[in-house]
């Protein structure tokens, strides 16, 4: 059954993607896929807070399976934003990184959840894990307006402005889809490496 | 290729490898659940 | 009612069930007997019961109260495999250190009565790093029975003792029976344990279960229990910080290595940059607080990983200091080490850079201050985060950059306007208040989750 609804999802997905793509070919409007990408990842950042926090109340592991996988998901969205960032403003300016508020801000919140998933591997004991990782992702999370913010103040003009237009919702209803898709892929692949684990234990 | 294109293909690629990197991992959890139920079972 | 009661409690590690469905119970002057193989779980339920971490299921009282709470914690004294005495510090000052965390009344005093007993009165001053093994050990006893505890969690106690040890341990521990106490050990001995022993327990599952009664009791709140509480608080946080500042003044391992690293740093910079040029004033605020990070990054490693030898943290975490004020005590230390390494750096960097670092003097070390402290609360909890882990030295700047982005960025602005010799305006008020509000939110949000980080 979840099967059949993770299939059907990623079919919506690749319909309104590829409906999107054809036909937005030429010209194609800046931040087409930029925006929609940064936003799937900022979706992500919230449900990874949220999962922390659930897990640290509940202290029930599947919280935490569900909180690294959002967060692993963004991260990849978040990286195919700011090369897809680098490469429109290269196109815009000449310059391949114009320091744009919006990119430098991307790049420093993918420095914040990529410290968080070497804080993971650092760590062996997986209830240990799973609560350092749920107190950084609450870290991280309450920087980003504070990042977002202070680089604005910094390098005023953003390129390219953070709004919505209707190719830029598609797109994003697509990739929130997919990246659902993939967050519940990468979640039981968690899971399934804790059940190892255990078992591998249990056998010893 | 303009550089608008380009964003989107590399955009993509990043995604399809992270896709890949899921998979590979599965294949990798695959093997080691086959070879724990082997060790078990022996 | 139990003194200690252990009552369906489950451990987890991941999904392995390390305790399962425990339930004993020691009655007051009793002397429990934890038995088991390897492994059985014996210091997993005897650290849960002394409050350093927490059952996945099930519950454990001490007199009716939880481990983690002060009352129990001052009730309880615990002796691990680690003896939790700092190798910087003297047997005296150590017990004196304790003393004042138990918040005995003449805490000196009663540190040089319980050297005596344990025979190490004459050598109260020397440095625990010089004591031999059985030395070490009688101090770890003498600071588990300082504050004269109604419960004894020990854990395999009579492991490397020598005879002298052994002797005293044993003396302390028919004393304190003989008082009305109430001791649960874990033991390999059991010829020692079962001298002692009124009861033993085998760790294995289903153990008979005895009813106990919850305290029902909520305290009430009134001013003079919050003024004493935030009284307590901060001479909490003092006595932490103290200790900290003792042991680092007396070895100063992390300040010289923090004050050469610092020159190192605006050494090689000066390869880069003309450092009489015009233009190097303009980033003149971005250099200095690099300078600032990276030197200040070698005090905090040290922050957390100055309590492993020896277990010490396990004796700050069993002491009744809530997790905050030991953060709080900590962070205060570090940002006194930093601050320091930055005060002799500061002036340093103004001659070999030319930079007028003097003119705008109070609003420029408001702002060092905020941003120090910004950057002390996140590499404390970064240090208590990374203290147990692989790659420690590793992960705890790449934990801490990248959170500390916004106020690195606001200190680097308004450093660089305040050495042109120019006030703070309204343009760059807005900094200034960036750095008071990241201070406010991650020193509250920490002193929050240090309790989760420290016991989990």
């Amino acid at each position: 059954m979840r099967g059949t609804v993770l299939n059907l999802l990623g079919g919506i997905a690749i319909v309104l993607l590829a409906v999107n793509h054809g036909a937005f070919t030429s010209p194609r409007e800046e931040g087409f896929f930029y925006i929609p990408l940064a936003g799937t990842a900022a979706i992500s950042a919230m449900a990874s807070l949220a999962a922390s926090l659930v897990f640290l109340r509940t202290r029930n592991l599947r919280f935490d399976a569900a909180a690294v996988a959002v967060t692993e998901v963004g991260l990849a969205f978040l990286a195919a934003a700011i090369v897809d960032g680098c490469c429109l403003t290269g196109y815009a300016g000449g310059k391949w990184w114009s320091w744009d508020s919006g990119l430098t801000s991307a790049l420093v919140c993918w420095l914040l959840y990529a410290a968080y998933l070497m804080l993971r591997q650092s760590v062996e004991e997986l209830t240990q894990r799973a609560t350092f990782a749920a107190v950084w992702s609450i870290f991280a999370f309450l920087d980003i307006p504070l990042v977002v913010v202070a680089i604005a103040w910094w390098k005023p003009g953003v390129h390219i402005p953070f709004d919505f237009t209707v190719a830029r919702l598609i797109n994003l209803l697509a990739l929130v889809l997919i990246g659902a898709i993939l967050a519940v892929v990468r979640m039981r692949q968690e899971e399934a490496r804790r059940d190892l684990d255990s078992l591998r234990r249990s056998s010893q | 290729m303009t550089a608008l294109t380009w964003g989107l293909v590399l955009a993509w690629a990043i995604l399809v490898a992270y896709v890949l990197s899921l998979a590979n991992r599965d294949r990798h959890l695959r093997r080691e659940i086959a070879r724990l139920k082997s060790m078990i079972g022996e | 009612m139990g003194a200690v009661a252990v009552d369906g409690v489950w451990k987890f590690y991941g999904d392995y069930p390390a305790l399962r469905d425990v339930r004993l119970e020691a009655a007051p002057g009793s002397c429990l007997a934890l038995i088991g193989r390897n492994g059985a779980g014996k210091t997993t339920l005897l650290r849960i019961i002394a409050g350093f971490s927490r059952p996945g299921r099930g519950e454990i009282r001490i007199f009716g109260n939880q481990p983690r709470e002060t009352e129990t914690r001052r009730q309880t004294g615990f002796i691990g495999h680690g003896i939790s005495v700092y190798d910087e510090l003297s047997a005296l000052e150590n017990l004196t250190l304790y003393g004042k965390l138990y918040d005995l009344p003449d805490p000196r005093r009663t540190a040089r009565e319980w050297l005596e007993r344990t025979g190490l009165g004459r050598v109260a001053n020397g440095l625990v790093r010089e004591f031999s093994r059985g030395m070490r050990q009688r101090l770890a006893v003498a600071r588990a029975f300082l504050h004269d505890p109604k419960v004894l969690l020990l854990d395999e106690p009579f492991t490397a003792l020598d005879d002298k040890a052994i002797a005293v341990l044993q003396g302390l521990l028919r004393d304190a029976l003989a008082s009305g106490r109430t001791i649960v050990m874990s033991t390999h001995q059991l010829r020692e344990a079962l001298e002692l022993a009124s009861h033993v327990a085998l760790l294995t599952r289903g153990l008979p279960r005895r009813p106990h009664t919850r305290n029902g009791e909520r305290p009430g709140i009134c001013l003079r229990a919050l003024r004493r509480g935030l009284m307590d608080f901060f001479r909490q946080v003092w006595v932490v910080a103290a200790k900290d500042l003792r042991a680092e003044l007396r070895t100063k391992e992390a300040i010289n290595s923090s004050l050469a690293f610092a020159l190192v740093i605006l050494l090689m910079f000066s390869y880069a940059f003309d450092p009489l040029a015009d233009t190097t004033r303009e980033m003149s605020g971005g250099l200095l607080w690099i300078v600032f990070a990276f030197a200040g990054t070698l005090v905090l490693n040290r922050s957390f990983a100055r309590e492993l030898p020896n277990d010490c943290l396990d004796g700050l975490i069993a002491a009744p200091v809530s997790g905050a004020a030991l953060f709080l005590g900590k962070a205060v230390a570090n940002f006194l080490l930093v601050f320091a390494v930055q005060l002799v750096s500061l002036p340093v960097f103004g001659v070999f850079y030319n930079v007028p670092w003097t003119r705008q003097l109070p609003e420029l070390l408001l702002v060092i201050v905020l941003g120090t402290w910004g950057l002390t609360v996140v590499g404390t909890v970064s240090s208590a985060l990374t203290v147990n882990i692989r790659l420690r030295e590793l992960m705890l700047p790449m934990l801490t950059y990248p959170i500390m982005f916004p106020s690195l960025l606001g200190g680097m602005q308004l450093t660089a306007f305040l050495v042109g010799g120019n006030p703070i305006d309204a343009d760059h008020f807005g900094w200034l208040k960036m750095m008071i509000g990241f201070d406010v939110i991650y020193t509250g949000v920490s002193l929050v989750l240090v309790e989760t980080i420290l016991v989990g």
